[in-house]
C-alpha cells in the first residue's frame, strides 16, 4: 500500500479504481514539507480531475511555535489559493482523526509526508504513519518525502505545558511527606506497604501535575525508598538485588499513572474547548434566531465575535456598486482608512481571508473573512484584535469561520426580509400612484367639466336661459368649485402628513372650539344633517392643534354626510377617559361594511357596494395621520342602534396648564 | 372716505385673480388701480394715496410681509393680505407686520367686500375704540357707556375679565384680532404665552352671548390666527 513514488497521478490512480468520485486528501502538519505536500496534492488532484482537500490535526494542548503556526497558515493559504478545501480538526490521535474524516468524506486517496523525526520516536510513541497505514482500508496512502527544509525545521512539541517551578517543589513535598509518614509508621510496615505510600504520592502528583513532576516524584520516591529503608538503610547502597526490580517497577507504575492521567486532562481540555465553542456557538445562533433587522443581527453577531474572539468586530455590506461599506445605522467598530477598505474589498471580491496575519494584501491592521452565505458572499466581517496572531491559530479561525458563516446566514435572512418587504412598500407605493393618478384624472376633471359645461352654456346662451336656470347653473360653478377646494387641500393634506411634514403646534384648548370652527366652516354642506354637540361641561382641555383638530372634525363630518342619506343625525360627543378625551362623531347611516372597519383609513378607500360618491378616499386617512401625529388612536366602529361610529382619542400629555387668574364671578352688568 | 367711490389699490400677480377681483369690485362701486409687484405697488400707495390695499403675499420680488412692513414706516392705508389656506404663519406675520386683516383664498365676492367694508370704517374712525359707545350686531348690543352688554333685551353678567375681552373686540369689530394682541390687552404683556387663558374665556362668553356656543355666530374663530367679532 505505501507508495513512496512521486505523485503522478497517470500511471498510478486511474486503472485502480475506476470510481468516478476520486477524492483527494492531503495530511500536513505545521513544517515546510507541508507546502510540498500541498502541491503534489493539487498535481495528482489536477491529473485526476478530482476534488481535494488539505487537512491539519491539531493535538490538543500542544503548543505550536509562532514560526510553525505562520508557516502552517501559509500551507493552508497556499491549498487555497490551489483549489483546495482547506479543513482543520482537533484530535489527540491524528492518524485516527485523519481515517475518520476520511471515511466519512469519502476520500479515496491520501498523501502524507514521510516523517522526519528519529526512528526511536515511533517505536516509543507510535508511529502516524503506520497507524494510519494500517487503518487505511481500501483507501490509498501516498508517502511523500519532505525536502531539506522540512528536515531542518521539525515540529516542536513538548508534551503538555511547560511544569512550573512550583509545581516541582509540590511534587518534591508530597515525597517527603510520604518519607515523613513511612518514617513514622515504619515500625509497623513491611517495606512493600512503604512502597505502596511512595506510589500513593507519585500517584496524587500524577494526577495533578504535568509529566515533569510526575517524573520527578517518581526519582526521588525511589532515592529516599532506597536510603531511608532499604537495607542497608541511610546508604544508597542496595542489599538485595530485588530491591532494583521493585525500583523498576515503582518506577514503571509512576510513569504510566502519570501518562495516563496527562492523557485524561488532555482529553478534558479538548472536551471542554469543544463545549465550549459549541456553547458560545449555540448562544449565537440563539441569539440572531431572535434578532430582526439588518442592523440588530450585526450588532448582536459582533457582540459574539468581540466576546468570543476579543477583537473588536465590524461588518460591511456591499453598497448599491458592489463595494463593501459600513451598513448604514450600524456604528464603526474601528477606524477604517483607505487601507483597510482596500484589504475588505480585495476579500470581499476574492472570497478569501485577507489582512492582519495572511499573505494577502498587506498592510491592514485588521483580518477580514468573508461572509458567506447560501447564494454566494454577503460581505465581509473584520476583526481588529489586540493579539492578531492568535486569530491564525487554525482551531480559532476554523471556529472565526464558523461564527461568519452563522452570522451570514442571518444577515442574508434579514437582507432577504427587507428585500422582500421593499418590493411590498414599491407594489404598495406603485398601486397609490395609480389611484392617485385615477383619482386625479377622475375627482378633479368631474367637476371641470360640470364647471366648463355651465359657464360655457351661461356665456354662448345668454337669451335663452330662464334666471331661474342661470341661476341654477351659477350655483353649480359655485359648488364645484368648492369641492375642487376640498379635493386639492386633502390631496395637500395627506402630502403633509406622509411626507411627514405635519407640524403640530399644540396648544391646550376647549374642544368645543374647533368642533365650532368645522361646523361653520362645513356650512350648508350640513343643512341636510342634523348634528348635535354634547361635550360634558367639565370636560378639560386638550393639548390640540386648533387648526388640524379643526381638519379632523371638518373630514368626519363630510364623510357622514357623503355616506349617510339626508335627514339622519349626525353626533358628536366627547368624554374623558384616563389620561385623555375620548372624541366621537357617529352618524345613523348604512354603516360601514362588516370587516372594514380598520380598512376606512386607508388612503383612496372607498367602501365596496356604495355608489360612487364624490371624494378620493383621503379624508379619513387624513384623520388618522392628524390623530396619530397627536399620539392618539383613531377607530371606526358599527353603532348600537345602526350607523358608524368614528371614535378617537386625544391624550392628555404633558402637564396641564395652570388656571386663569381668579376674579369675581360677576362685575359687569350688575350696576 | 376721501370720494364716494373708494379707491382699491390690488399688488397681485395672477392675472387671474386681478380679472376676477377687477370685475367683482368695479361692480361694487369701487376704483381699482393695480399693480403687479411690489415695488409697483409701493409706488401707488404714495402716487394715488389709495384708500385700501389688498395685497397678495406671494409676489415675485418682495415678499408680502416685508412689503406690509416697510409700507407701515410711512403710511396708515388699511391692508388686507390674500392668500391661501393653510398658510398660518405667513397670515400671523403679516398682521403682526402691520395688515389689518386677511383672506383665504378662494374667497366669495361677498366676504371681500365685507373685508373692505370693515376697513375702511376703521380707517375713516380717528383712532380705534373712539367709535360710538354702543355696538349692535344681531341681537348683541354691548353699551360702553353703560357697560352694559345684552342679548335680545336680556341683559348678560359678565366677568370683569370677560367683559374686557368682549370691549377689545368690539374694538376691533369686523376684523380679526390676533391671539397674541387679545392676551396682551387683557392679560398684560405677561400673559402672552398662555393661550388657553384667551381660549377658556372665549368658551366661557361664547356660552353667555351665544345662543349656540358649539356654532358661534358671532364670536368666531379664526384657525391659527385668532378670533373675529362679526359686525353686520
Amino acid at each position: 500500500m505505501e507508495t513512496h513514488r512521486p505523485p503522478d497521478a497517470r500511471e498510478h490512480g486511474i486503472q485502480e479504481t475506476q470510481t468516478p468520485a476520486e477524492r483527494l486528501l492531503v495530511c500536513i502538519g505545521p513544517n515546510p514539507a507541508g507546502s510540498r505536500l500541498v502541491r503534489a496534492g493539487k498535481r495528482m488532484a489536477v491529473s485526476l480531475k478530482c476534488d481535494w482537500i488539505v487537512l491539519f490535526v491539531e493535538p490538543p494542548a500542544q503548543r505550536i511555535a509562532p514560526a510553525d503556526r505562520d508557516m502552517l497558515v501559509q500551507n493552508l493559504q497556499l491549498a487555497q489559493d490551489l483549489g483546495a478545501q482547506t479543513v482543520t480538526l482537533s484530535g489527540r490521535v491524528v492518524a485516527d482523526e485523519v481515517l475518520a474524516y476520511a471515511r466519512a468524506h469519502n476520500v479515496t486517496r491520501i498523501i502524507a509526508g514521510k516523517p522526519t523525526h528519529p526512528r526511536w520516536r515511533d517505536k516509543l510513541f507510535g508511529s502516524f504513519l503506520d497507524r494510519l497505514i494500517r487503518g487505511s482500508g481500501d483507501v490509498d496512502v501516498h508517502v511523500i518525502t519532505g525536502d531539506e527544509d522540512a528536515r531542518r525545521a521539525a515540529p516542536r512539541h513538548t508534551a503538555g505545558h511547560p511544569a512550573a517551578l512550583g509545581e516541582y517543589v509540590l511534587a518534591a513535598l508530597a515525597v517527603a511527606l510520604c518519607t515523613l509518614v513511612n518514617f513514622g509508621a515504619f515500625r509497623y510496615l513491611s517495606l512493600t506497604d512503604v512502597a505502596m505510600v511512595y506510589l500513593l504520592g507519585v500517584g496524587l502528583v500524577a494526577a495533578r501535575y504535568s509529566r515533569g513532576p510526575s517524573v520527578l516524584a517518581s526519582f526521588l520516591s525511589i532515592a529516599l525508598f532506597d536510603v531511608f529503608f532499604v537495607p542497608p538503610r541511610f546508604t544508597f547502597a542496595v542489599s538485595d538485588v530485588r530491591y532494583l526490580l521493585t525500583f523498576a517497577v515503582m518506577l514503571g507504575t509512576a510513569l504510566a499513572i502519570s501518562t495516563l492521567t496527562l492523557r485524561i486532562r488532555e482529553q478534558a481540555v479538548t472536551a471542554r474547548d469543544r463545549e465550549r465553542r459549541t456553547a458560545t456557538l449555540y448562544a449565537m445562533s440563539r441569539e440572531l434566531a431572535g434578532a430582526r433587522g439588518l442592523t440588530e443581527i450585526m450588532r448582536v453577531a459582533a457582540l459574539h465575535l468581540r466576546d468570543t474572539f476579543g477583537a473588536a468586530v465590524q461588518f460591511l455590506l456591499p453598497d448599491a456598486d458592489g463595494r463593501v461599506v459600513i451598513p448604514a445605522g450600524s456604528p464603526q467598530a474601528f477606524p477604517l482608512d483607505e487601507t483597510e477598505r482596500g484589504v475588505a474589498e480585495w476579500v470581499f471580491e476574492h472570497a478569501r481571508p485577507g489582512g492582519a496575519g495572511t499573505a494577502h494584501p498587506a498592510g491592514a491592521r485588521a483580518v477580514y473573512l468573508p461572509v458567506p452565505a447560501s447564494g454566494g458572499l454577503i460581505g465581509v466581517v473584520g476583526l481588529k484584535a489586540s493579539d492578531p496572531a492568535r486569530l491564525q491559530e487554525p482551531l480559532w479561525r476554523r471556529q472565526l469561520e464558523t461564527f461568519a458563516a452563522q452570522a451570514g446566514v442571518a444577515l442574508e435572512r434579514a437582507i432577504l426580509a427587507e428585500r422582500a418587504q421593499h418590493e411590498q412598500v414599491e407594489i404598495e407605493a406603485e398601486r397609490l400612484r395609480t389611484s392617485l393618478l385615477s383619482s386625479l384624472s377622475h375627482d378633479l376633471r368631474t367637476p371641470l367639466g360640470a364647471i366648463t359645461g355651465a359657464a360655457s352654456s351661461l356665456l354662448e346662451s345668454p337669451g335663452s336661459l330662464t334666471e331661474e336656470g342661470r341661476r341654477d347653473l351659477l350655483a353649480m360653478v359655485l359648488e364645484e368649485a368648492q369641492r375642487m377646494n376640498t379635493l386639492i387641500g386633502n390631496l395637500l393634506d395627506m402630502i403633509r402628513v406622509e411626507s411627514g411634514a405635519l407640524q403640530v403646534g399644540k396648544e391646550w384648548l376647549p374642544l368645543e372650539e374647533p368642533v365650532g370652527v368645522a361646523l361653520i366652516r362645513l356650512g350648508d354642506r350640513l343643512k341636510d344633517h342634523p348634528v348635535t354637540v354634547s361635550l360634558p361641561p367639565d370636560l378639560p382641555l386638550v393639548p390640540v392643534d386648533d387648526v388640524l383638530l379643526e381638519q379632523v372634525f371638518m373630514n368626519l363630518l363630510e364623510n357622514a354626510v357623503k355616506y349617510t342619506p339626508p335627514a339622519t343625525p349626525v353626533d358628536i360627543t366627547a368624554r374623558a377617559v384616563p389620561d385623555a378625551v375620548l372624541v366621537t362623531v357617529a352618524d345613523r347611516g348604512p354603516g360601514i361594511p362588516a370587516g372594514e372597519e380598520g380598512r376606512v383609513f386607508e388612503k383612496f378607500y372607498r367602501p365596496t357596494g356604495v355608489a360612487a360618491t364624490s371624494g378620493i378616499g383621503l379624508g379619513l386617512a387624513i384623520c388618522r395621520g392628524i390623530v396619530t401625529a397627536h399620539g392618539g388612536r383613531i377607530w371606526a366602529e358599527h353603532r348600537p342602534g345602526g350607523g358608524a361610529a368614528f371614535h378617537f382619542t386625544l391624550p392628555l400629555s404633558g402637564p396641564p396648564p395652570e388656571a386663569p387668574p381668579a376674579e369675581p364671578e360677576t362685575a359687569v352688568g350688575m350696576q | 372716505m376721501t370720494t364716494l367711490r373708494p379707491l382699491v389699490l390690488l399688488i397681485e400677480d395672477e392675472p387671474q385673480m386681478r380679472r376676477f377681483l377687477r370685475t367683482a369690485l368695479e361692480s361694487h362701486e369701487y376704483k381699482l388701480v393695480e399693480a403687479v409687484t411690489a415695488r409697483e405697488g409701493l409706488a401707488h400707495v404714495a402716487g394715488r394715496n389709495p384708500d385700501v390695499i389688498l395685497l397678495d403675499l406671494g409676489l415675485p420680488d418682495m415678499d408680502g410681509v416685508d412689503l406690509t412692513r416697510q409700507l407701515r414706516e410711512w403710511s396708515r392705508t388699511p391692508v388686507i393680505v390674500i392668500s391661501a389656506r393653510g398658510r398660518e404663519h405667513d397670515k400671523i406675520a403679516a398682521l403682526d407686520a402691520g395688515a389689518d386683516d386677511y383672506l383665504t383664498k378662494p374667497f366669495a365676492v361677498g366676504e371681500l367686500l365685507a373685508r373692505l367694508r370693515v376697513a375702511l370704517r376703521h380707517a375713516s374712525a380717528a383712532a380705534p375704540g373712539e367709535t360710538a359707545p354702543v355696538f349692535t350686531v344681531g341681537d348683541l348690543v354691548v353699551d360702553r357707556a353703560k357697560r352694559q352688554v345684552t342679548v335680545g333685551g336680556r341683559e348678560v353678567h359678565l366677568t370683569p375679565t370677560e367683559y374686557k375681552l368682549l370691549v377689545t373686540l368690539v374694538q376691533y369689530a369686523g376684523r380679526v384680532v390676533l391671539q397674541r394682541q387679545l392676551l396682551r390687552e387683557v392679560w398684560g404683556i405677561n400673559a402672552i404665552q398662555h393661550t388657553h387663558y384667551l381660549r377658556v374665556y372665549m368658551a366661557q362668553l361664547r356660552h353667555k352671548i351665544e345662543p349656540d356656543p358649539a356654532r358661534p355666530r358671532w364670536l368666531l374663530t379664526e384657525p391659527g390666527v385668532g378670533y373675529r367679532l362679526k359686525d353686520e
